[in-house]
């Protein structure tokens, strides 16, 4: 009884790959210069020769959303995967030793849930970072700051069911070190639940990244980004529509991708299947 | 298979509570039509008591949940009838079979912890059936559970009614099950391996309470279990269930004493008794239950039968009756009532062509020897 | 009754445990007394049952012989050697003589292992161990297996390329000076994501450049301190002068590369932009380095995420550069990446398969014993195997590393009975065929006297009876066993259902009763029960019982003058 990830799945992960490719190599694409203004395309609708139109001073929306990919993609992939390894591993110690490092682990957690993100962020960028130089350590430095504790106990939920479980026991009882037993042992059956849900995390700091240029904090401009594209587009939305719409609509597709993979992959890899 | 069954009510005067009818439960899995319970019947008695007894897999349990109607509605389908003291169990409708749970028909499952719900105070859990089939005031519920809870040998009910289920033990929290279960006075209730998870003293007392509450409420009792110790001294019929068919089926004494299915005579040897000597060699079933969804062609069982020759690989037998002895009365020290409440006392079905204890029998099994498929202890040397 | 005392236990025992005692600390600083003073034995090759309701402490007690967790008092001897006192190593390396079955099959079996390695861990656990011990000796060995493997394994001429290539790319790197590149205005926004990699991954590799530096200074000076001449008899001579060689080039480099960092650190921004790349890429290559020398160790996913960032730093170079030049360099360091990954993956794959092949014998071996079929079973996943057959397997991995005793914590409780049976007479013949001793834990009376030699009644803590099975089931000496024995269901219709039932609960661990743990539910209690623990003595040769008043034999003498409630013995 095999199972199957399905049409849609594998749609989702040719569309991701297709927008990390395209972002890595944007550069060497034969895609228009995202800093160049067309003359006389100023909000200009889609064409054959700007697919997603122009913005308000004329530039390629198409390859600047193509561009703005590059900020998102990093900010979001570099903060998971530095959250996930760090959220992923105290989530383990904590639950796998349990007793007094779990407790310190679950205080010191639970403490910075309390941090309301936006102001860390106002205040980290005010302090190191006011010429907006660092503006993208700054980013992901917050997010992986934020992304730790929700990983965390995720990981260490996980973590609990599975080193009650005789099989860790057995590989106890068979000699195994500890650092065997969480990585032979648990981590197999943790990585599933916690690498599905970092999908599900990289979307959420997307849609963040989005949010504080809102503010505008994000990376500044000449550099684009999703967030940022939105912002300015905001002021021509009655007359046109999409240049604040096309990056929208990518980012969109790209957290419902995201979500969608994640979702998929949890049920995929869930060991045991039904049985009667 | 269903014809021959059909004769199974020696009863006349007492119509039965439930009568089961070509029951017929299928799963649709991914590999094809599964086939769990396969063209089963039988019927039973108010008060009566009914064991069924089978390997894990055997399709006892999805035979209780499909006659409770609490199977899955996507990718199962289940036929035949169903009927219940009048009422066709299989039409109907959801609302309907809320109405039938609790007061007719109530279910125990192995697992207590599993069916009890961990954030819901006991008390709650057990006056809530009440406050909906009764309409039971919040306070008449409560002092109702706590009535309950001290039925079923709960010390200290008053402090446990507060209490959750995780802060009890194994035996007391099937006791809990058991209060739920019992609370709108069912008619039936269907104890499906209630006693598995627990331990040897305390699965002796959770029988004990059942047997209690079935005598006093006279209610009918259907008892799933794979251990025929558990179901020798405390059910009147027993129905041995193999790969969704019932393969024997006879009134208690009358298994026991005179069984014909070679699978039940293999069940019975497997257990361990305490009257036999330490390190007595076991008699084992050889391989596995048979995979559901590609079952052999001829006797279901044949592959792992000592008896098997080349007929049981070629037809599947029927299920058919034997005249059993006359139950012997007089050996047993009991009363007529005794002998009244054993209503199956006639009926023995078997479905095997060389039924155990007869001279082919016998016979098979020596050539079975003679051409080394099975060892000399009787088990299957290479079962497929 | 449920007493203490040791008048049961035998000069001659393979194991021995005296005056267990384990205790969990509870809410409110209470205590939980698991096991309070039990004493057990066992002979070589016997079976003992140890029989009790859940709660009486059986499996706790199974699990302080087994130190796991460790009793909070009393002694356990494994021939002649006492494991309260060992430390964690030594434990882990008597731990094989001691195996261990459990309840639940299938939880005791890894979901996401093959069948193949659940059963071989055990004989990689003590490989590993074994090779931790002699840690110097590892490193040595990392270095020339290393060396080895790599001549053994790049047998294509395009292996060979692929490295020579990339160290010359590292080399090319390094070649860049410092002055040349802080010309040049930092982070320009296609630098940004290195920067962004860079910056938490500098101090991670910084600490790894850090350590590697410590253990290289740490063996060279315990080089110079040994004599040559010792460590080569004991490696072999070339080994030793390969490995000593490759600790310090690698010393030297890591010490190389810390110097530069620091002399060249002037801010994030200008260090990154001068030649801060260069050396982290540098770092990188050592780190690739050291997991290669034993990429098993390492896994495949340590080295393919090493290796991961080595390729992430050499797009952004790549990003750094002129147009014209970007694209062919691009596509040449992705070959060269491509032919390095495949390199290190089947380095990792070579030491995993061997390892696999040199413990498939033994694990095909084991699995026969057991009754399963290997070429079916071994690439299977435990939970496609049903309950008895996942017994099976978990009664193969415990036969393995060929235990001198096994603990069975309730092997049977959780199977049918058809099961049951297949599973006792396994354990029957094993221990024919291998002279295995076994500690049988169970609630099952009638399982218990199948298997066991002598059966051990536990109840709350303490022990109650000890007895030779026959004896014991045909005339029980203390009164919790023959409640126990009345529990039993009978596969019988006729036979008399017991009605003596134990009454009401067990007594809580935290707060057990004075003096017999078992007056509470105890038909026979008298106040002597109350004040006075009885203490197990032999009431008939080969019976132990721990009770005042036994149902058989005389009530013990008296220490203190109390009515015996004399009348209930019979």
């Amino acid at each position: 009884m095999r199972k199957r990830l399905g049409f849609v799945f594998w749609l989702a992960v040719v569309y991701l790959v297709v927008l990390a490719l395209a972002a890595v190599f944007a550069d060497v694409l034969p895609i228009k210069d995202p800093a160049e203004t067309f003359p006389g395309t100023s909000k200009q609708g889609p064409s054959l020769s700007h697919w997603f139109g122009n913005d308000g001073v004329g530039r390629d929306v198409f390859s600047r959303v193509i561009y703005g990919a590059q900020v998102s993609l990093v900010i979001s992939t570099v903060g998971t995967v530095l959250a996930l390894i760090i959220g992923g591993l105290l989530g383990m110690v904590s639950g796998y030793y349990g007793s007094r490092v779990d407790r310190w682990l679950t205080a010191t957690l639970n403490a910075s849930l309390v941090i309301p993100p936006l102001i860390l962020f106002l205040a980290l960028v005010l302090f190191l970072d006011s010429e907006a130089k660092r503006r993208i350590f700054i980013l992901v430095f917050t997010f992986v700051l934020l992304s730790i504790a929700p990983i965390a106990r995720v990981v260490r939920a996980a973590t609990l069911s599975w080193a009650g479980q005789d099989f860790v026991l057995a590989a106890r009882t068979l000699g195994a070190r500890d650092g065997r037993v969480l990585f032979r042992e648990i981590l197999p059956n943790v990585a599933p639940s916690f690498v599905s849900y970092s999908l599900i995390i990289m979307a959420g700091l997307i849609v963040v990244e989005g949010s504080v240029a809102f503010l505008g904090l994000s990376v500044p401009p000449p550099t684009p980004t999703w967030g940022d594209m939105i912002n300015k587009g905001r002021t021509n939305l009655d007359v046109a529509a999409h240049i604040s719409l096309m990056p929208a609509i990518v980012m969109f597709v790209t957290v419902l991708a995201l979500n969608f993979v994640g979702d998929k992959l949890q049920q995929y890899f869930e060991p045991r299947e039904s049985v009667l | 298979m269903s014809e021959t069954a059909a004769q199974g009510s020696p009863w006349a005067g007492d119509p039965p509570l439930l009568e089961v009818g070509d029951l017929r439960t299928t799963f649709h899995t991914p590999v094809g039509p599964l086939a769990a319970v396969d063209g089963v019947e039988w019927s039973l008695r108010p008060g009566a008591r009914l064991g069924v007894v089978g390997e894990s897999g055997s399709g006892k349990s999805v035979m209780s949940r499909s006659i409770m109607r609490l199977l899955p509605k996507s990718r199962v389908t289940s036929t035949g009838t169903v009927n219940f003291d009048g009422v066709d169990m299989m039409s109907l409708g959801r609302r309907e079979l809320l109405e039938m749970w609790g007061p007719q028909l109530s279910m125990v499952f192995q697992d207590p912890l599993g069916s009890l719900n961990p954030v819901m105070k006991i008390g709650k859990q057990v006056g809530e059936g009440l406050r909906v089939h009764r309409d039971l005031s919040a306070r008449a519920a409560r002092s109702a559970a706590l009535e309950l809870l001290e039925e079923v040998g709960i010390p200290e009910p008053h402090r446990r009614i507060d209490e959750y289920p995780h802060q009890l033990s194994g035996g007391m929290r099937q006791r809990i099950v058991i209060a739920i279960a019992l609370a709108c006075s069912p008619r039936l209730l269907i104890a499906d391996e209630p006693t598995t998870a627990l331990d040897v003293t305390v699965q002796a007392q959770i029988l004990d309470l059942l047997e209690a509450e079935r005598a006093e409420r006279d209610m009918s009792l259907v008892l799933i279990t794979h251990d025929l110790g558990i179901v020798a001294g405390r059910t009147d019929e027993i129905i041995v269930m193999y790969a969704g068919r019932i393969v024997e089926r006879a009134s208690t004494r009358t298994l026991f004493r005179d069984m014909k299915m070679p699978y039940t005579e293999a069940l019975f040897r497997s257990i361990p008794k305490v009257t036999d000597d330490s390190h007595a060699r076991l008699e084992i079933i050889g391989g596995q239950p048979p995979q559901m969804t590609d079952l052999p062609s001829g006797c279901k069982f044949a592959p792992r039968c000592k008896y098997a020759q080349d007929l049981c690989y070629a037809e599947e037998p029927a299920l058919i009756e034997v005249p059993t002895a006359v139950p012997a009365r007089s050996s047993i020290t009991d009363s007529i009532d005794d002998v009244e409440s054993d209503p199956a006392a006639g009926v023995h079905l078997y479905r095997c062509f060389y039924p155990v204890g007869t001279p082919e029998a016998a016979e098979a099994f020596e050539r079975n020897i003679a051409s080394g498929r099975v060892s000399e202890a009787g088990v299957v040397i290479n079962p497929t | 009754m449920a007493g203490s005392g040791n008048a049961h236990l035998r000069p001659e025992a393979l194991l021995s445990a005296r005056d267990l005692v384990v205790e969990f600390p509870a809410a409110g600083g209470r205590t939980v007394h698991a096991v309070s003073g039990v004493s057990l034995d066992l002979e070589e090759g016997e079976t003992l049952g140890l029989v009790g309701e859940s709660g009486c402490g059986k499996s706790t007690t199974g699990r302080a012989i087994l130190q796991l967790p460790r009793p909070t008092s009393g002694t356990v001897q494994l021939d002649g050697q006492e494991l309260t006192e060992l430390d964690e190593d030594a434990i882990r390396d008597v731990r094989p003589r001691l195996q261990m079955i459990y309840q639940d099959p299938i939880s005791s079996l890894n979901p996401r292992r093959r069948v193949r390695d659940i059963i071989a861990e055990p004989l990689f656990i003590a490989l590993e161990n074994v090779s931790r011990r002699t840690a110097m000796a590892v490193w040595q060995d990392r270095i020339g297996e290393l060396l080895q493997n790599m001549l053994r394994r790049a047998s294509g001429v395009m292996r060979i390329v692929g490295l020579l290539a990339s160290v010359a790319f590292v080399l090319w790197i390094l070649s860049e000076t410092v002055e040349e590149r802080a010309a040049e205005p930092w982070l320009g926004w296609t630098q940004v994501p290195a920067a962004v990699i860079g910056f938490p991954s500098l101090a991670l590799l910084l600490l790894a450049a850090a350590i590697a530096l410590l253990l290289g200074l740490t063996w060279v000076l315990l080089a110079v301190m040994l004599p040559f001449s010792l460590m080569s008899r004991q490696f072999g001579e070339v080994s030793s002068a390969v490995g000593l060689a490759g600790v310090v080039v690698t010393t030297g480099a890591s010490a190389f590369l810390l110097w530069r960092t620091w002399s060249s650190f002037g801010g994030w921004a200008q260090w990154l932009n001068s030649g801060g790349l260069s050396l982290l890429t540098a770092v990188l290559a050592v780190w690739l380095v050291l997991s290669m020398v034993k990429p098993e160790r390492a896994g495949a996913s340590g080295v393919a995420t090493t290796l991961s960032a080595m390729v992430v730093l050499q797009v952004f170079y790549v990003a750094g550069l002129d147009g014209g030049i970007k694209l062919a360099v691009l596509v040449a360091s992705a070959v060269i990446d491509t032919l390095l990954f495949r390199w290190v993956l089947r380095c990792y794959r070579a030491n995993r398969d061997a390892e696999r092949e040199r413990a498939e014998p033994r694990v095909r071996e084991v699995l026969e014993y057991v009754g399963i079929n290997p070429d079916d079973a071994l690439d299977r996943r435990p939970w496609e195997f049903s309950g008895g057959q996942a017994q099976r397997l978990s009664i193969a991995r415990a036969l393995v590393s060929v235990p001198q005793v096994i603990i069975c914590d309730e092997p049977v409780s959780s199977l049918d009975v058809s099961v049951q049976a297949q599973i006792l007479n396994l354990l029957e013949d094993l221990k024919n065929l291998m002279g295995l001793t076994l500690v049988f834990i169970a609630h099952d009376l009638a399982v218990v006297k199948n298997v066991s030699d002598r059966v051990a009644v536990m109840y709350l803590g303490k022990l109650c009876e000890v007895s030779e099975p026959d004896a014991m089931f045909a005339q029980p000496a203390h009164p919790y066993t023959e409640l126990l024995l009345a529990a039993i269901p009978q596969p019988d219709p006729e036979a008399e259902l017991g009605t003596e039932r134990i009454g009401g609960e067990l007594p809580s661990p935290m707060d057990p009763p004075s003096g017999c743990r078992f007056r509470t539910r105890c038909p026979l209690a008298a106040e002597r029960c109350a004040a006075e623990e009885p203490e197990m003595r032999e009431i008939a040769p080969g019976r132990f019982v721990a009770c005042h008043t036994p149902l058989i034999g005389e009530p013990a003498p008296a220490r203190v003058d109390l009515a015996t409630n004399a009348e209930g013995a019979s």
